[in-house]
């Protein structure tokens, strides 16, 4: 009698470990970014501590995104050390006026609008409150890809179980209506679906 | 030890279990359900920023003003520059996509080449003579395609004219003036007599007459109903064709009331005659007249080019006067109507702004340029560059990338098209007009013999018209002339 019930006990156990430790190394893909980034030495270098010196908002209110090669090149028209990262983006990005395809973990589905403008000006939210400290670093994170639906891992967050997770970790649509709910700000489907 | 079947069983019963209180099956059926959403078939918009062009549509001759939302080189919106849209209007980008645009050569329904085209229109040139037929005249390429008609041996410049356009022609022949240089001035207009003319729905952009509407009065005469009518200030119901005899009618009463010159010449019937003809009561006709009357500026609009008309428009002192139909000129030129072609033709090209509709006579062959298929694929079917594949001048850079295998008019004949640098606005000139004699009517009442009265179940969907009628969005027709 004493068998069966540890081997159900270990089927038990073999699947918490699989689960828990097993799934999420099997579930992402990792991929290195073009070339390696620091944002805390720009942020020394540049004198510009702030997030928006280089991700900006455009005149009508749209979102620039990431700064794009021609922005980069006024600083860096040639390489400014003799790391590989530097040549790399030197040789191959500026000389070619091509735009660095960085992946870009924050990056959110089409069907879904939203606008940084309103966010960091009409509601006041630092950019640390979606995207952590990452403007403090100096390395810049793989990207991790959800091997079945194609997105980022940032996305659903760095956590599998989503439990006692951070209040930056995760952008899922319930990461936005959980702050919503906390600020008293309700929104249709539409206000973010389109 | 040896393994026993209910070994298997209880170790699987325990990974069965264990899982559940895993991430595993949780976690997969959320990234299942966002990977349904993400299948390679389903169109993606392209990323990209968002930039704000401006541009014309080229859907209809009205040209009306576009604001273009563009990401990343496609066309994702488009609003009108100063006012409303129609429908196709507002969706015209998608248009580029649609089934039946046109990517190869066809002739006579068949796939072809450009190199069969050219070589036809070749032949077709030595031989002649050939006639080039623009949508848009006023356009720096067809300025290209003048001179070139102009230079060429044997061919000739025709114009497919727009419907508003068309109406005015009857009215361009009594007063002596190219019709090109005649226009209503609707801004300054009070009161519309339209004769099934689609005011509301399109007639000369939706832009010009919705942005009056409904502080200009419109009184719509029509045999179907319609949505003009539906918002029209005042809506008479007439029978099929009898709009020259409703605009008889009309006048005869401006004599006799006396609110027309004495001396204008008077309608063949009297209008007792002329409104059974169109199917109104006396009355209707004499509250049309005084309504006429009392809200001058009145000018009187026709969908079909008919002589009656014009001539209640001299009677109302509607010609060349404020509000009415003006002279604005000199435009870009007077040009024959591809409805006055001569037979004979040996062949015929037709520019991407002709509608398929406008066909022209006789056994020409044709040469069509257009971006989609129609519904007659008689003759040469040639794809032209698509909604903003092109410049709606002619000259100028695109918005949009016109795919391979397209060509336009003027690169076909090897016309060079130079952007007409400043064109002079058009001044407002004298405009007299007297009416010596009633005219013949292009259209004569000859109702249906069942025609019973306004309008049948199948042209009227039960109830939709009342509740369009009493929707807050459109008010409904002033009581008076309803019977």
């Amino acid at each position: 009698m004493l068998r069966p019930l540890l081997l159900f006990l270990a089927g038990l156990a073999a699947a918490q470990i699989a689960g828990w430790y097993g799934f999420p190394r099997v579930l992402y893909t990792t991929h290195a970014q073009p070339f390696e980034y620091r944002h805390k030495t720009h942020a020394v270098k540049s004198g510009s501590t702030e997030c928006d010196g280089c991700h900006t908002l455009r005149p009508d209110g749209v979102f620039a995104g990431l700064p794009n090669t021609e922005s980069c090149a006024a600083c860096h028209p040639e390489a400014q050390g003799t790391t590989k990262a530097e040549a790399t983006f030197v040789k191959d990005f500026v000389t070619t006026e091509k735009e660095v395809p960085w992946l870009v973990r924050a990056r959110q589905p089409a069907n879904v609008r939203f606008s940084h403008a309103i966010h960091t000006k009409r509601a006041a939210l630092k950019c640390e409150r979606c995207h952590g400290r990452d403007g403090e670093t100096d390395t810049v994170r793989p990207y991790q890809q959800n091997r079945i639906s194609g997105y980022s891992r940032d996305i659903w967050g760095q956590s599998i179980s989503r439990l006692r997770r951070a209040p930056n970790e995760g952008m899922k649509m319930d990461d936005c209506e959980s702050c919503h709910k906390e600020r008293g700000f309700v929104t249709g489907c539409l206000g973010c679906h389109r | 030890m040896s393994k026993t079947r209910r070994d298997i069983l209880a170790l699987g019963g325990g990974l069965a279990a264990g899982i559940v209180f895993t991430p595993v099956p949780w976690k997969i059926l959320d990234d299942a359900s966002i990977w349904t959403q993400n299948w390679p078939w389903i169109p993606q918009p392209v990323k990209g920023p968002v930039e704000w062009k401006e541009s014309a549509c080229t859907m209809c001759p009205a040209g009306c003003g576009l604001k273009v939302k563009m990401a990343g080189g496609y066309v994702v919106g488009l609003s009108g520059k100063d006012g409303a849209l129609c429908a196709l209007g507002y969706g015209a980008h998608q248009m580029n996509f649609h089934p039946r645009r046109l990517r190869v050569v066809y002739r006579d329904g068949r796939p072809s080449t450009w190199e069969a085209a050219e070589a036809a229109f070749r032949k077709a040139c030595e031989e002649g003579p050939v006639a080039v037929v623009d949508g848009r005249p006023s356009r720096s390429v067809s300025r290209a395609y003048q001179a070139w008609a102009a230079a060429t041996k044997g061919m000739s410049y025709f114009v497919a004219r727009a419907p508003e356009e068309a109406a005015l022609v009857p009215l361009a022949r009594l007063a002596g003036a190219p019709v090109e240089e005649l226009a209503y001035d609707l801004e300054k207009t009070k009161l519309v007599l339209s004769l099934n003319a689609p005011l509301l729905e399109g007639w000369g952009g939706p832009q010009r007459v919705q942005r009056l509407w409904p502080e200009l009065k419109i009184v719509q005469a029509e045999s179907a109903k319609s949505r003009t009518g539906d918002c029209a200030w005042q809506r008479v119901s007439i029978r099929p064709g009898s709009e020259a005899a409703l605009a008889m009618a009309v006048a005869y009463v401006l004599i006799d009331e006396k609110l027309a010159p004495a001396t204008s010449p008077r309608p063949p019937k009297t209008a007792a005659d002329h409104a059974r003809d169109a199917g109104v009561e006396l009355n209707t006709v004499l509250e049309i007249a005084r309504a006429l009357a009392a809200n001058r500026p009145a000018v009187v609009i026709g969908r079909e080019p008919e002589p009656a008309v014009a001539a209640l428009n001299i009677l109302l002192g509607a010609v060349g006067a404020t509000g009415g139909v003006v002279r604005r000129g000199p435009v870009s030129g007077a040009f024959q109507s591809m409805d006055e072609m001569p037979t004979g033709l040996r062949a015929a090209i037709l520019d991407s702004t002709v509608p398929h509709d406008h066909q022209p006579s006789g056994d020409a062959e044709r040469f069509r340029f257009t971006a989609w298929r129609g519904e007659d694929e008689k003759g040469w079917l040639l794809p032209a560059p698509g909604f903003l594949e092109e410049n709606p001048d002619g000259a100028g850079d695109a918005l949009l990338k016109p795919p391979e295998g397209v060509r336009t008019l003027a690169a076909f004949l090897g016309v060079e098209v130079k952007a007409i640098e400043s064109r002079p606005v058009a001044a407002e000139r004298p405009l007299t007009c007297r009416l010596a004699a009633w005219p013949q009517p292009a259209s004569s009442a000859s109702p249906p013999a069942d025609w019973t009265g306004p309008w049948t179940p199948a042209v009227l969907p039960p109830l939709s018209g009342k509740l369009y009628q009493e929707s807050a969005l459109f008010p409904a027709p002033e009581k008076g002339l309803l019977a």
